[in-house]
């Protein structure tokens, strides 16, 4: 039974993108066959996050309108032979996207891989629209800071009523996934702490993924940091959150809160 | 050569029925649009995007100043779409056109994301209590005007509550509330976390910037004394 997972946020620059790449990988390691979706056409992203950028010949909107079959368009990662790639157009804008055009591209990927796992663009206009429309489950990507949380609930409100799951009265299945979260900052005050943030937006919570240095090198290199450095903090994290959206039961580790002498030592040195 | 037939194009008319605003102006005209002018000081472009129909059996006036009455009301950004019960004489191109047989109706919801409340208070004949048992989003407009509303439940900032009766909020709030539009007196607003954007009763309200601090994050219920809104704190 195939899953549709949107990676979603409202907020720009929360981490969508590598989260969908991350966690794609992680889950296509354990042998499951994934597909990842770039729905931000004109400002596609996925395909550099992935080191795909060279191959890209045929993108979703080429499908969606029929140009192109989904075999031509799908790239397969040269590292995880179970991860494919549905790049963005980069030339075209999101008008060109179709209801029935995206929902044909999704039924078809549903019947070849475990998981559609689809970036979604920021926003909430047509782009977020469409790729969060015909998803069964959601993850909704947010900072620890306030006006990360407000565009949160937002998408929260709307994918409770913009979707195919909504309107056909289901409750779509909406996990958190807390990026960026800095443990020093929210000891200070600076952000805002799991606990508010899971007051204000009362979903559960798939993941924590500390701010870190290794994203931003794994990305420059065009892996996914579960791909690259699967051992460092942040890379565990994603792959615990790929394990718990996989239905294993993962215990949640606050990042920066083990209590380790030379951390405190060294931490206290560096500031 | 190919010759080019266009279809034969069908014209699909369709009815509607609105729900239009009456206005009632009364003599002497420029008294009344004073009294209208205080009323748009608190809640200006009120009438902008909506339909308004001049009631105009009781007044007794001229074809230059009724032209004058539509002129100096759409300065004021109504623009009248018909009237009702006009002398004959007062009907003329430019001006609005003549309607007959509407009726009176109580206030039903408007579609969803827009909020307007009530312009002349409507006796409402049965009032029903809206509950809603989950948090409300933000961006998220709840519009009730037959009665209280009850949230069991947060509403976030960036969402609103209209309501036609009291509103209740059982847990954080952080959105707008608008109590009372149906004109009642009475109407109250209860909440149990306050950190409220706006809190407003009938035509009277507060804005977050004008709160006393005090009552910050507090159980509160506030209500219409006169033409001020009272805050109290609970427990």
């Amino acid at each position: 039974m195939s899953k549709v997972i949107v990676v979603t946020s409202g907020k720009g620059g929360v981490g969508k993108t590598t989260s969908t790449a991350s966690i794609g990988a992680a889950l296509a390691q354990t042998g499951k066959r994934v597909c990842v979706v770039d729905f931000d056409v004109g400002l596609r992203n996925l395909d550099l996050v992935l080191g795909a950028e060279r191959r890209v010949v045929y993108d979703l909107i080429n499908v969606a309108q029929g140009d192109a079959k989904l075999k031509q368009a799908l790239i397969r990662d040269k590292r995880i032979d179970t991860l494919y790639l549905l790049a963005a157009s980069q030339t075209r804008d999101k008008d060109a996207l179709t209801d029935e055009g995206v929902e044909r591209v999704i039924n078809e990927l549903r019947s070849s891989f475990d998981y559609v796992i689809c970036d979604s663009p920021a926003g909430i206009e047509r782009g977020a629209l469409l790729a969060m429309r015909f998803a069964d489950q959601a993850v909704v990507v947010t900072n620890p800071e306030v006006s990360s949380v407000r565009d949160s609930d937002r998408i929260i409100g709307l994918l409770d009523s913009k979707t195919r799951c909504a309107e056909r009265g289901d409750r779509m299945d909406k996990q958190l996934l807390l990026t960026r979260f800095d443990q020093a900052r929210c000891s200070r005050g600076e952000m805002l702490s799991v606990a508010d943030v899971l007051d204000i937006l009362s979903i559960p919570l798939l993941g924590i993924i500390p701010e870190s240095a290794d994203i931003l090198r794994a990305s420059n290199l065009g892996a996914p940091i579960t791909m690259n450095n699967a051992s460092s903090i942040a890379g565990r994290a994603y792959g615990d959150a790929a394990r718990r959206l996989a239905g294993e039961t993962v215990p949640m580790l606050v990042p920066g809160t083990k209590k380790n002498l030379l951390n405190r030592v060294f931490g206290r040195r560096a500031a | 050569m190919t010759a080019h037939v266009s279809p034969i194009q069908t014209m699909s008319f369709r009815a509607r029925s609105l729900l239009a605003f009456v206005l009632e102006p009364t003599l002497p005209v420029s008294e009344w649009l004073g009294a209208l002018d205080a009323w748009l000081a608190r809640s200006p472009a009120f009438f902008a995007s909506k339909p308004v129909i001049l009631e105009l059996a009781g007044l007794d006036i001229g074809f230059e100043e009724y032209r004058d009455l539509v002129s100096d009301l759409a300065r004021r950004q109504i623009r009248v779409m018909a009237v009702e019960n006009p002398s004959p004489t007062l009907v003329g191109p430019g001006l609005p056109p003549v309607v007959t047989g509407g009726r009176a109706v109580n206030i039903l919801p408007a579609p969803e994301g827009e909020t307007t409340p009530v312009a002349e208070p409507k006796k409402l004949d049965k009032t029903t209590t809206l509950i809603i048992d989950a948090n409300v989003r933000s961006g998220q407009s709840i519009l009730h005007p037959e009665g209280d509303v009850t949230i069991v439940g947060r509403v976030a900032s960036g969402a609103e509550i209209v309501a036609g009766g009291s509103v209740h909020v059982y847990g954080a709030l952080q959105g707008r509330v608008i109590a009372g539009v149906s004109g009642l007196p009475g109407a109250r607003i209860f909440c149990r976390e306050a950190r409220a954007e706006l809190l407003c009763i009938g035509g009277a309200y507060v804005s977050a910037e004008d709160m006393d601090p005090k009552i910050d994050g507090r159980s509160l219920e506030a209500r219409l004394v006169g033409e001020r809104l009272e805050i109290r704190i609970l427990n």
